[in-house]
């Protein structure tokens, strides 16, 4: 037993680790998020006083850059879904060093997804206006239903299996000097609520888990299908398709395990996770990645098969723009590079290491942002009536807004880490100590058929 | 729509016979009607003519059925139904009742023909509503309530786990040998947020402001008739406030181009009053901006030579398709102040 | 396990009650009534089996009871009040699309019937005022009667090719459509459906999200993406949603029927202003439509030109109605193709304002 303790300890240092030292790289990169960060609030300001007109939106293709990051945001937090209540609801052991990353991931990337509705809006000091005169029949208000919803469930979803390992930091960290000391030692005693880890709270704590994990499950599918649904609801030739919803969170949950796998990859290597975040996640991983990326080149088929087959008015104009004309350059990177290559380079024995699946991720998450931002333009972009195809390009602004947006959710999961446990500490534990008392049964067994041969 | 009540339509049909000999000028062609007196809104009305020439049954003869009426400033004869009478000389124009007012006057009249008819033809029952949107299926018993026991559900789950904090806490105290701690906040703080949070949404499920206009709940007074009704108080415009200088800075620079902006407003110009008056009650939407070029309406600079009591008369009466604006429409102050305007706009 | 029972029973009342309180309230206290009474054999029964049992006879009978019923009370106190929550929410001002619109109640038949407004745009007339040389006059008399921005066309001309060559003109004002889904998508209630068929934006509640722009299968909506170029003028007409002026940046605008013209006795603008006479606006209620010119039964005109509406296969019921044609009724050469671009008539006095493109 004593091994045991050493392995705690060490599991214990590795995830405190973060927040006891800070290098200068860290402070860097903060910095200059930061700076991107408030680069973009500038420019939101900027579009505040001169109104949309600084963007590139117009009449004809009135959405852009900002939905298309609201819906690949809103697509990403299904990582923490998926990983975390899917693999925890089948008690897959293999979860638990993971699990709080890809919740955290959901909790920033629905933040960050609902701040991109209000600067989309011509009157974003109306927003009130939601709330008093809100309609239950528009998809708008289903939106602001089902994200407020989940952010709360994810929030507490991130919480509530924290709350352990936020009690190891309030008395692992209790002694650090001086009035940072004192603000962590309150921060982690108000956030850790007493816990003892008596058998009692464990139960309770147990309880609410196990409530949590199975309701995020249908409100995040829910969430990506209400998202669809705003275009769904519509006339027009590119969205007004049956199979948008589960399209939708197919596409969510691909890019979500890829965002998963991107920051997971950073943070073993900052954070030298190596021994708990290991080869087989991201092997695991990978294979989520190419299982959807299958799902994914299915739906396509069905979808555009569909459609195509009978191209119908308006759809004919759609087919050209998305695969001869416009966007054919990317969208076929979107279908080859995005879909095919990825898959490949999973199911290929030989790439299916971390680098092959770091590349593989970076490609869905590419792809998978082209693809919104190609259903919202292209959409639009089909003429209603007789006149010229508009086109669209997004200016400095949206750019600016975009980037900060990017940096500003890499900039919440580096605060994060410094903050709050990186890994679910008792989780791993007791998913080490099972796998530790299920081997030796094991080992005896084999011994014993090995006497009998 | 089409309810048709044959029993009233007999009825009428034998109390409104007509039978009515042509003008003794052209003593040749005459007419028979047969058509109810009376008619409820929707109903089929059956007009049936007979045409005949000194005793004879006319075949081939066109007849029109027409109402005079007035609308948008134009009146006239509407042609309602036409048809062509049979060999018998009967010619079917029934027409679908849907009269604005208590009485109808039908014509009936040969083409090419001098020979006139009128009879009338008068609405009874209740005044029921033809047109209304009632579009998309409504399945009984689905409603908001579905969305609201849904999203009320989802929330008291998530209540119930984060209650689950409290016991979490209460532990606390039976497990250390430590002086029992202080009562903790968060417990109760997490719950009251979901609560809050929830209790928002379903109230806003619960409010559900109406879009489509129920007709029932429109009062049947109608309003008096002005170009453009603004009596909502405007919210706050950046750049619209009719006070601000800014607004009305084109306005005086074009009236009197030396004049302080600042201080015309504060000195309550009966020009700049005017001003107020020539864009905010419309005169300007169709005169023009200068009110001279207006695309609907005509060229002002007479109107203005001839002087106020004429301007007044011209705007109450309403010239050549113009529509006329009575007292409760613009008062003769604002006009007056208007008539003001125009002459410094275009006096010289 | 009655205890529990009485609890879950509880529950599933309570959660009855809480829906059917949206629905009725009347419901809903017949409900708790019905609940109540249900509920009372079971807490006889439970005084009896408390009787009965050593172990909770030994409590101290009293206070629990004085408990229980203070807690009943408190509940039915709390309880009551809450069976008005519904209306309480609702009297807050904006439940109703009505408190726009009973400022301008709809224009009624003489015997009080709802008129109904509709258009019927005889394209045999419409040339595009190539046979006047001039720019379209119902845009242009649309955009001065309502200072509509650069570059905004309520209605505007389409050029459509006609199936053996050469072009016809296709005026398109927003088509009112009876099944609005422009209004089922508002979040906020925004844009409505007034009683007289004609669907309307309230510019003071509109929050800029442009879901009504996506879901117009028309293209017939307009942002206003930047300070309005109108002029300096137009902030001195009072606002409504029948007049929308002046623009407000940030939200969207549209055709508004003029129904604030044909109250006055007057006709829309672009009705007023067609050299030829091609639009007619009429009252379906009453079945009466003029071009200003002459005055017409609107559904004896409809019928016997074989109108036809656009995109009616997508359900919209619209009220805009066409006849076919191409302005061969005021001798149109088809093969003169084009129009003259649509001008704005204060675009040198918009001081500071912004155009944008369409």
């Amino acid at each position: 037993m004593d091994e045991m303790t050493q392995w705690r300890e060490r599991l214990e240092e590795r995830t405190l680790e973060p927040v006891r030292t800070t290098t200068t790289g860290y402070k860097i990169l903060i910095s200059v998020l930061i700076a991107i960060s408030g680069w973009g609030v500038y420019a939101w300001l900027f579009q505040l006083d001169n109104g949309l007109h600084v963007t590139g939106m117009r009449d004809r293709i009135s959405w852009g850059l900002y939905i298309s990051t609201f819906v690949f945001f809103i697509g990403i937090s299904h990582a923490g879904t998926l990983i975390s209540a899917i693999l925890r609801v089948s008690n897959a052991g293999w979860r638990a060093p993971i699990t709080r990353i890809a919740e955290f991931i959901t909790v920033v990337a629905l933040v960050g997804g609902a701040s991109f509705i209000i600067v989309d809006m011509g009157r974003p000091e109306r927003l009130l206006n939601v709330f008093l005169f809100g309609r239950w029949q528009s998809p708008i208000m289903w939106d602001v239903l089902a994200i407020t919803t989940y952010i709360m469930a994810s929030v507490i979803y991130l919480y509530l299996p924290m709350i352990p390992d936020l009690a190891l930091f309030r008395d692992r960290l209790a002694n650090a000097p001086g009035r940072l000391g004192a603000w962590r030692h309150r921060l982690y005693t108000t956030l850790a609520v007493g816990w003892r880890a008596t058998p009692g709270q464990h139960r309770s704590l147990a309880k609410a888990i196990g409530t949590m994990m199975v309701l995020i499950i249908p409100i995040a599918v829910s969430v990506h299908t209400v998202v669809s649904w705003i275009f769904g609801m519509t006339l027009r030739s590119g969205w007004n398709s049956t199979v948008f919803g589960i399209f939708f969170v197919a596409g969510a949950i691909f890019s979500g395990v890829a965002t998963l796998v991107i920051v997971l990859v950073i943070l073993r290597k900052v954070y030298h996770l190596e021994e708990y975040i290991t080869e087989k996640h991201f092997v695991y991983l990978g294979y989520f990645i190419a299982s959807f990326a299958l799902i994914m080149i299915y739906f396509n088929i069905t979808e555009f098969l569909t459609k195509g087959y009978k191209l119908e008015e308006g759809e004919e104009f759609l087919f050209r723009q998305l695969f001869l004309n416009e966007f054919s350059a990317m969208y076929w990177f979107y279908l080859i590079g995005g879909l095919i290559i990825p898959g490949l380079i999973i199911l290929n024995k030989r790439t299916r290491t971390i680098p092959g699946i770091f590349v593989a991720a970076i490609l869905v998450d590419l792809a998978m942002y082209i693809e919104r931002y190609f259903i919202v333009v292209t959409g639009l972009r089909v003429p209603l009536l007789s006149y010229e195809a508009a086109s669209y390009s997004p200016t400095w602004v949206e750019w600016s807004i975009l980037a900060s947006g990017v940096a500003g959710f890499s900039l919440l999961i580096a605060l994060f880490v410094k903050v709050f446990p990186i890994m679910a500490v008792w989780e791993i534990a007791e998913e080490h100590e099972a796998r530790q008392l299920s081997a030796q049964p094991v080992a005896t067994a084999s011994a014993t058929s090995e006497v009998s041969s | 729509m089409k309810r048709f009540t044959r029993a009233s339509i007999a009825l009428a049909a034998i109390t409104a016979l007509l039978t009515l000999a042509a003008s003794p000028a052209l003593a040749e062609t005459s007419l028979l009607v047969a058509a109810p007196g009376e008619a409820r809104v929707g109903d089929t009305v059956p007009v049936i003519v007979t045409v005949t020439e000194s005793g004879a049954p006319v075949a081939g003869a066109i007849v029109l059925l027409s109402r005079d009426a007035r609308f948008g400033g134009v009146g006239g004869s509407v042609e309602i139904a036409r048809a062509t009478t049979d060999a018998a000389g009967v010619a079917d124009l029934s027409y679908i009742h849907r009269a604005a007012e208590e009485t109808t006057t039908l014509r009936v009249n040969v083409v090419d023909s001098d020979t006139t008819l009128e009879f009338d033809v008068i609405s009874v029952g209740e005044p029921e509503q033809i047109f209304q949107s009632d579009f998309g299926v409504n399945l009984p018993g689905l409603g908001g309530w579905v969305l609201i026991a849904l999203v009320a559900g989802l929330w008291m789950i998530i209540l119930s786990t984060v209650l689950q904090l409290r016991s979490v806490a209460a532990e606390e105290a039976g497990s250390s040998d430590r002086p029992r701690p202080k009562r903790r906040l968060l417990p109760y703080a997490v719950p009251g947020v979901v609560a809050l949070i929830a209790a928002v949404l379903v109230a806003v499920l619960i409010r559900n402001p109406a879009t489509h206009g129920d007709l029932s709940a429109m009062g049947t007074a109608d309003r008096v008739p002005h170009s453009h009704v603004g009596d909502i108080e405007p919210l706050s415009r950046p750049g619209s406030d009719p006070n601000t200088v800014d607004s009305v800075e084109g306005v005086v620079m074009m009236v009197a181009p030396g004049l302080n902006a600042a201080a015309a407003v504060a000195t309550e110009d009966p020009i700049i009053d005017g001003a107020r008056g020539f864009f905010g009650l419309g005169c300007a939407s169709c005169h023009g901006l200068d009110a001279v070029s207006g695309v609907v309406g005509g060229d002002l600079s007479s109107a203005v030579d001839d002087g106020l009591d004429e301007f007044l008369g011209d705007v109450r009466k309403g010239p050549e398709g113009m529509p006329p604006y009575p007292d409760d429409a613009f008062t003769d102050e604002e006009l007056a102040a208007v008539h003001t305007y125009l002459v410094a706009l275009l006096g010289e | 396990m009655p205890r529990q029972l009485i609890a879950r029973a509880t529950i599933v009342g309570v959660a009855a009650v809480a829906a059917w309180m949206v629905m009725n309230p009347i419901i809903a206290i017949a409900l708790a009534i019905v609940g109540f009474t249900l509920s009372v054999p079971a807490i006889i029964r439970r005084r009896l089996a408390n009787a009965d049992d050593p172990d909770r006879a030994d409590q101290n009978e009293e206070p629990s009871e004085r408990r229980r019923f203070l807690k009943l009370a408190t509940i039915a106190a709390v309880g009551a009040p809450a069976v008005a929550i519904p209306n309480i929410i609702r009297s807050i001002p904006g439940y109703h699309a009505d408190d726009v619109v009973a400022e301008h109640a709809p224009a009624l038949t003489p015997e009080g019937r709802v008129r109904q407004w509709a258009m019927i745009i005889d394209l045999r007339l419409c040339d595009g005022c190539q046979g006047v040389d001039k720019p379209p006059q119902c845009t242009m008399a649309c955009i001065e009667g309502h200072f509509a921005p650069e570059p905004m066309e309520w209605i505007q001309l389409f050029e459509d090719e006609l199936p053996g060559g050469g072009t016809g003109f296709v005026p398109v004002p927003c088509q009112q459509c009876q099944n609005p889904p422009c209004v089922n998508v508002c979040p906020v209630g925004a844009t409505f459906s007034e009683p007289s068929g004609t669907v309307l934006i309230d510019q003071e509640r509109c929050i800029g999200c442009r879901i009504c722009m996506a879901a117009c299968p028309y293209d017939r909506r307009f942002f206003n993406w930047g300070n309005a170029p109108i002029p300096p003028e137009a902030s001195l007409a009072d606002y409504s949603p029948e007049h929308q002026a002046p623009a407000t940046v940030g939200t969207v605008m549209k055709c508004d029927f003029c129904p604030d013209m044909v109250r006055a006795g007057s006709l829309p603008f672009c009705v007023q202003a067609c050299p030829n006479s091609a639009i007619y606006y009429g009252d379906l209620e009453e079945d009466i439509a003029t071009n200003g010119e002459i005055i017409v039964s609107a559904s004896k005109l409809l019928s016997e030109t074989n109108s036809y509406r656009l995109k009616e296969h997508l359900g919209t019921e619209p009220r805009v109605h066409y006849i076919p044609g191409h302005g061969e009724l005021v001798g149109r050469n088809i093969s003169t193709k084009g129009r003259l671009a649509t001008r704005w008539p204060w675009i040198e006095r918009a001081k500071g304002a912004v155009t944008w493109t369409r």
